[in-house]
């Protein structure tokens, strides 16, 4: 009863704060976090960071929960973070470039292909590759000077193709090439985000790579909610999903397997602003990926996605059982 | 390195010149025919715009058939007006967006029906001020003629309480009806299409052309709907006597 | 390098509310609530700024005021997502994305007010000023602005109310506010999280609504005892 009290008192409190502060930008956060960096030199390389920092994310589940472990553990090591969340990589990119999004989650394969198409067309030969040193190394030639690329983890997300099981199995469909000849007597509709048809890994990697009929393309999400439901009623068959998605097989899809190798080592790795490419931030991301391996990227999307845990919390979770905090 | 910097427009060739001024991608995409007919990467303009009346029209009539009914109800009795006044001020503080989102997530799923559920809550409130106000309004004394004539009670608000409230129920239709078309624009976030989703695939692939060009066709159609809604407005009101109350949603 | 342990997440399940959620993200909510705010009453401020000197000038002849009306019409038939995303293109992450589009939807609501309050004020009042000798200025701030006031507190108050709405959309762009987490828990489909920052906003739409009811009954004492407004 008291607690409920307590809890309702603090709530108004917190609401009439709110409504007295008039000045822009908000400070305090940083305070307590900075006395605790002390004991994280695991985590902060010993070193202590300050000013605000921009997570961002790309608006998909997994995508939410990196940024979210990114931005828990930079405010651990003494930054004022935020995160901030955008439809696309097209969205956040520019803003990436030029610094007012600190750090982002990114994919390595996709984001050199991003890049190099953005600088030599979209029909430019992809330099992403199957290797993740070599797609590193790519990656780092493509990056313009005000961008860094941190360690890569070990745990990856391709972006993959599902189509409904009864399908696959009516038809004795397991890999992308299988489904390509299908779709020479029976064209497929797509089902993907927006940015799909311009992007090399998507739509126009399935017509070159596979050769693949598609009768049309039917805008959705980053393998979400809308394109599960344009799956389920049939106005599209074949939707883009990510590989460290747990859901998709229980939910009645088939992952295809990619026997061409169109999608390439898409590793996650952290993108900052070069002024976070050393000191706290970098040490701290990069002990990120140090402990971010397949397993745990299914579980953390599990966590989110199947039990409905909220990034944040799964976040904090996750650094905690990683040693990273205390 | 400079060089490697700029360009967002991905479909370019490096070996072009490249004009990527706003201007240039709004002229580019008026004049480009596929951003009218649609093709398999692009959404057109003209099946979203026919998909945008769909939504809003299934919106406004859904609204109209629960706010008509529920007006005359409320005219009937003495604290109907408290409800109304109520009511109205409770929904503009209802955030329009996050109920679709919500119904979206929850049993009603994501379609077409979270955004017309959404629409139909938004429409009420202009609806049922405007309509309660005109028939609240009828002359007590063509009320009394009625019951003289021997009407019922359903009798009368057929044929004397409704023709004569019409103009306010124009001018409750008009107001929602220009509000439903410009906020159907939302309808794109949850996949529902309609014009907004011209806005939503720009800015997803970063195309100002396409962002802005459906800006200009949703803001033009509202306003020629707002005209020819005026006018039909304004000759009810020739016809069923010059009463100039306006009840203005917003 | 590989961590030996395996990870062991719990959730707190996704009811549609829970008091536990509340308390133990209050900080969250606190920050988005200060956000919310500073969006809100940054749009008003600038439509308030705006809507002044544009409503002077309309009253000074009649096709001005023909005109700005008509502006007023097409400012409001833009659709608030397609604004904000306009705007994306000139000031991407920065406030004004969302502030520039909702001051200016502020603005339309004040004009019509303003205008629609002055002109409330009748000829007879005007007259038996002007008659007891006062001029035109003192006529204006002493008898028209007055009567005017309620109309305009009006117009505030559905500004006001209908922006702490509008911010939401915010969220969609990636400004900060209740919207953000709204859409956040549109996208993991996480009811708990959608539902308490919708309800926020409704609370603070009527907490905002009655502040400012609260103020004008203590700035405008003469009408205190004249029934509501």
């Amino acid at each position: 009863m008291s607690r409920r009290t307590r809890s309702a008192v603090i709530s108004i409190a917190s609401l009439a704060l709110a409504f007295g502060a008039t000045a822009c930008g908000s400070s305090s956060s940083g305070g307590d976090q900075s006395v605790k960096a002390g004991n994280g030199p695991s985590l902060c390389g010993g070193q202590t960071g300050s000013g605000k920092v921009v997570v961002g994310a790309a608006g998909f589940s997994e995508n939410e929960t990196l940024a979210a472990i990114y931005a828990a553990a930079l405010k651990e090591c003494g930054y004022d973070t935020s995160t901030k969340t955008f439809d696309s990589r097209e969205v956040y990119y520019p803003a990436l470039k030029k610094g007012t999004i600190g750090v982002v989650p990114e994919y390595a394969a996709t984001l050199t292909d991003f890049i190099n198409g953005q600088v030599n067309g979209a029909n430019a030969p992809s330099k992403a590759s199957g290797q993740i040193d070599q797609t590193m190394t790519a990656l780092k030639g493509e990056l313009p000077s005000s961008l860094a690329a941190l360690d890569a983890a070990d745990a990856t997300d391709k972006n993959a193709f599902a189509i409904p099981t009864q399908l696959a199995s009516d038809n004795n469909i397991t890999t992308m090439s299988e489904l390509a000849t299908y779709t020479q007597g029976h064209p497929l509709t797509l089902a993907g985000p927006p940015e799909c048809p311009t992007r090399p890994f998507c739509e126009p990697g399935l017509k070159k790579t596979y050769n693949m009929k598609i009768a049309g393309f039917k805008q959705t999400d980053a393998g979400g909610p809308l394109t599960i439901k344009a799956l389920k009623q049939g106005t599209a068959q074949i939707g883009l999903v990510f590989t460290s998605d747990p859901t998709i097989s229980a939910k009645g899809f088939t992952v295809l397997d990619d026997d061409k190798n169109l999608q390439a080592s898409d590793n996650i790795v952290p993108i900052v602003s070069s002024s976070l490419a050393n000191g706290a931030a970098a040490s701290a991301l990069n002990a990120i990926s140090a402990k971010l391996d397949e397993q745990t990227l299914l579980d953390l999307n599990k966590a989110v996605i199947v039990d409905h845990g909220q990034p944040a919390e799964v976040a904090a979770q996750f650094l905690q059982q990683a040693g990273l905090t205390s | 390195m400079a060089s490697r910097v700029g360009h967002d427009v991905m479909l370019l060739t490096a070996t072009q010149p490249v004009d990527n001024s706003l201007w240039h991608q709004i002229t580019t995409w008026f004049s480009t025919g596929s951003s009218w007919t649609g093709d398999d990467v692009t959404t057109g303009a003209l099946p979203a715009l026919i998909r945008h009346v769909w939504i809003s029209l299934l919106a406004l009539g859904i609204a109209v058939a629960i706010a008509l009914p529920l007006a005359v109800l409320l005219a009937r009795w003495r604290r109907g007006g408290v409800v109304v006044t109520s009511l109205a001020n409770a929904a503009r503080s209802i955030p329009i967006v996050g109920i679709m989102l919500l119904l979206a997530v929850g049993k009603v799923g994501i379609g077409v029906a979270s955004a017309v559920i959404a629409l139909v809550i938004f429409a009420i409130p202009p609806l049922l001020t405007n309509f309660y106000t005109g028939i609240r309004d009828v002359d007590p004394e063509a009320r009394q003629a009625a019951i003289g004539m021997g009407m019922s009670r359903g009798q009368m608000t057929l044929r004397v309480e409704l023709p004569l409230a019409l103009p306010l129920i124009a001018t409750g239709i008009r107001l929602a009806a220009v509000q439903v078309w410009a906020t159907a624009t939302i309808a794109a976030i949850i996949g529902s299409g309609g014009l907004g989703q011209l806005v939503t695939e720009g800015y997803a692939r970063l195309r100002y052309g396409e962002v802005y060009g459906g800006v200009f066709v949703v803001v033009v159609t509202a306003i020629v709907l707002d005209l020819v809604l005026r006018r039909t407005e304004g000759e009810l009101r020739r016809r069923f006597g010059a009463r100039a109350a306006i009840v203005d949603g917003i | 390098m590989r961590p030996p342990e395996r990870f062991k997440f719990h959730s707190t399940g996704d009811p549609w509310l829970s008091w536990h959620y509340i308390t133990s993200h209050s900080h969250d909510i606190l920050t988005a609530t200060q956000d919310h705010v500073i969006l809100t009453l940054a749009s008003v401020g600038l439509g308030v700024l705006f809507a002044v000197p544009l409503s002077a000038l309309a009253r000074r002849r009649s096709w001005l005021r023909e005109v700005v009306l008509a502006l007023c019409n097409a400012v409001y038939a833009i659709p608030s997502l397609a604004f904000v995303i306009a705007m994306f293109k000139f000031f991407e992450l920065s406030r004004l994305t969302v502030i520039i589009p909702l001051a200016a939807y502020c603005q339309v609501i004040l004009v019509r007010n303003i205008l629609t309050g002055l002109d409330e004020v009748s000829s007879e009042a005007v007259d038996a000023a002007r008659g007891m000798g006062f001029s035109p200025t003192r006529i204006f701030w002493r008898v028209r602005l007055p009567i005017a006031v309620p109309t305009i507190v009006a117009g505030l108050r559905i500004a006001v109310v209908s922006t702490i709405e509008l911010v939401v959309i915010g969220g969609f762009i990636g400004q900060n506010g209740y919207g953000h987490y709204i859409f956040e828990g549109y996208r993991n489909s996480y009811h708990t999280e959608l539902l308490t920052y919708l309800l926020m906003t409704i609370v603070l739409a009527l907490i905002a609504d009655f502040l400012i009811l609260m103020a004008q009954r203590v700035l405008t004492p003469w009408r205190r005892g004249l029934g509501t407004t």
